[in-house]
């Protein structure tokens, strides 16, 4: 859908999926007079991870069943003490407000039959008091959302990726993007923009080589990082990327299973976890988990199988619900291709490609309590933020996102936009459909995310990622000889910069952590050891003036 | 075709054009029926498959899966 560009602005949002309805509701909700608007890549409707729902929330805090102080305490855990404890306290105290209000819209939660909510616990957390409690959801989350915004009158740019955001003097001033439908270039004036644009979903190629066959939704590029790193904001964890445990091929969730009782075993049929686990099952092991998966394969007793044969008829049951209706409803037709039932086979899995998340991980834009970014009027939520606190951290931080910038913006003049900074942008996006020839995004970013794979992923170590340097700049260079066939292609050029400004983002990140942590996050073979004396520290990337990520390592407050 | 529309149940309502989040529909500037443009984008979420008010799309996963 296409509107004419509003006036002014009060909160402009990149991206229309969980986060950004949050954040452009909340807005709305704090003073019905300001103008918000969405801009998103693709629909508000469908746009996002959660595209088709999500079956569960998994963090969430509800008065006499869980404490936010659990939470806060399981997640600095999870994260081995590398994470702002505010912004998950944050999560916590606001999540209860979030449940309400999805409950109100018609998105349902289970309850017993006294009324109250029925809540479970993730597979981490079984055998752990400080237990992080999850509960089921059920409903088109999207879709009611997408009613929500339209309710409210929030103005909506669909079809639309965000391509830069603007600052100046160390203040936001608007956005600049493409509509992939008119060929429009957009500059918006904003009095407060927010990062709600996703994840970095295409990092890692998976093994599978297909571009899209990944965990992750393939619309959420990396542009939340790259857009704050460009506009000078700071971005925390970047070294810790991530990998999930998944079904094989499909690249669908794999913990899942485990949470309702399958077990692992290797392609010898021994149920190598105990093997690595160390004590309890506690949060942290999901490392241990991963390593031991990685493991597997690595010394040739793969394939590893999920063995859902120990599952009772009552968790098929529930899995099949969430596996086959909600999230990608097509992982039913990749069991029934293979001719796979769940509660009767060993199903493979493996990890997926390399990720970058600060919902399901701890890396991303540095926000405090308050989803401020060091840049003045410009906040993150979400996947873009470090947040370690899934989708819940997503729907709360959104929701605190709206309400802080919509405050900031009363009190704001409308900004401008720097003539010269709109028209270098603008050049930047068109260049690639001018050219006459050149290399296809679609080729550059293959061969951007095999360098990730090679050089940039773990095993890390000083040696590999100066290599990583070394082929990252050269591919750098491909940037100017792009050549996009479409519109649809223009998206792609954009966005395969952004893969590249999160590949030298984590290199960055990673030479200067000179110690080993998270598991198969971080493994540093130069310095194998976790060194919490020197490196219970944030590192902290920020573009310096000449593009280049400039680094610094920051103490954790309150960790 | 990863992507499969009848053209006899597609009534060029362009919903699904309007809402898969990877962008991989466009309605057929001749045919004015939906075609999977950028079918080697999609994610196979299945959104549009859901979505057709006339059940035209069918939604297979990649053949280079093994």
């Amino acid at each position: 859908m296409v509107e004419s560009l509003p006036k002014t602005v009060d909160v402009a949002i990149i991206g229309g999926g969980a986060a950004g309805c949050l954040a452009a509701i909340a807005a709305k909700e704090a003073n019905p007079a300001a103008e918000v608007v969405i801009v998103e890549k693709a629909s508000i409707r469908r746009g996002g991870s959660i595209a088709c729902g999500m079956d569960a929330i998994n963090v969430v805090v509800i008065p006499g069943i869980s404490k936010v102080d659990d939470l806060v305490r399981a997640q600095m855990s999870a994260a081995q003490g590398i994470l702002d404890p505010a912004v998950v306290r944050a999560v916590g105290e606001e999540s209860f407000r979030v449940l309400q209000d999805l409950e109100s819209w018609g998105v349902k939660f289970p309850r017993d039959p006294n009324g109250q909510y029925e809540t479970f616990k993730q597979w981490s957390a079984r055998d752990s008091a400080a237990a992080v409690t999850s509960i089921s959801m059920e409903g088109d989350v999207k879709v009611i959302l997408d009613g929500e915004v339209r309710k409210r009158g929030i103005r909506r740019m669909e079809h639309a990726p965000v391509t830069a955001i603007h600052a100046a003097g160390g203040r936001v001033t608007g956005l600049s993007g493409l509509n992939i439908r008119s060929g429009e270039f957009f500059t918006l004036p904003a009095k407060t923009v927010i990062i709600a644009a996703g994840s970095g979903a295409r990092f890692g190629l998976p093994e599978t080589g297909v571009l899209h066959a990944i965990f992750d939704c393939p619309a959420c590029a990396g542009d939340s990082y790259s857009l704050a790193f460009r506009a000078g904001a700071e971005l925390v964890n970047m070294e810790c990327v991530k990998h999930y445990f998944t079904v094989r091929y499909f690249n669908g969730p794999g913990l899942a299973p485990l949470s309702h009782g399958s077990r692992l075993v290797n392609a010898l049929g021994q149920a190598f976890l105990e093997k690595s686990a160390s004590g309890d099952l506690e949060l942290q092991n999901y490392m241990d988990l991963f390593s031991a998966v990685q493991r597997e394969y690595k010394e040739g007793r793969g394939p590893v199988y999920i063995d859902t044969r120990p599952l009772s008829p009552k968790m098929v049951k529930e899995l099949e619900r969430c596996f086959f209706t909600t999230e990608r409803p097509t992982f039913k037709k990749f069991f029934e291709e293979r001719g796979l039932k769940i509660g009767r086979d060993l199903i493979e899995g493996n990890l997926s490609e390399a990720v970058l998340c600060g919902g399901h991980g701890i890396n991303g834009i540095k926000i405090n309590a308050r989803a401020e970014t060091n840049v003045k009027g410009l906040y993150a939520t979400g996947d873009g933020a470090a947040n370690a606190t899934s989708l819940m951290g997503a729907f709360a931080l959104g929701r605190i996102a709206g309400r802080e910038a919509v405050s900031l913006a009363k009190s704001s003049a409308l900004p401008e936009v720097g003539a010269g900074e709109a028209e270098a942008e603008k050049r930047r996006v068109w260049e690639p459909l001018q050219r006459p020839e050149g290399i296809p995004p679609v080729l550059l970013e293959r061969k951007v995310r095999q360098a990730v794979n090679l050089y940039v992923d773990n095993p890390k170590s000083e040696p590999k990622l100066l290599a990583a340097q070394h082929h990252l700049s050269k591919l750098r260079n491909d940037v100017s000889r792009l050549k996009a066939a479409d519109l649809h292609d223009a998206m792609k050029a954009v966005e395969v910069q952004a893969i590249l400004d999160c590949a030298d983002m984590v290199t960055a990140a990673s030479l200067v952590r000179k110690e080993s942590r998270w598991g198969i996050y971080h493994y540093r073979v130069d310095f194998p050891k976790r060194d919490d004396e020197n490196w219970k520290k944030f590192v902290v990337v920020k573009r310096e003036p000449s593009g280049r990520p400039a680094t610094s390592v920051e103490p954790i407050s309150g960790g | 075709m990863q992507i499969q529309i009848d053209p006899k149940k597609c009534n060029g309502c362009g919903l699904c054009a309007d809402i898969c989040p990877i962008d991989v529909f466009r309605l057929n500037d001749e045919t004015k029926l939906a075609e999977a443009r950028y079918e080697t984008d999609c994610w196979y979420c299945g959104a549009c498959e859901g979505d057709c008010p006339t059940q035209a799309i069918s939604v297979r996963l990649p053949y280079l899966l093994p």
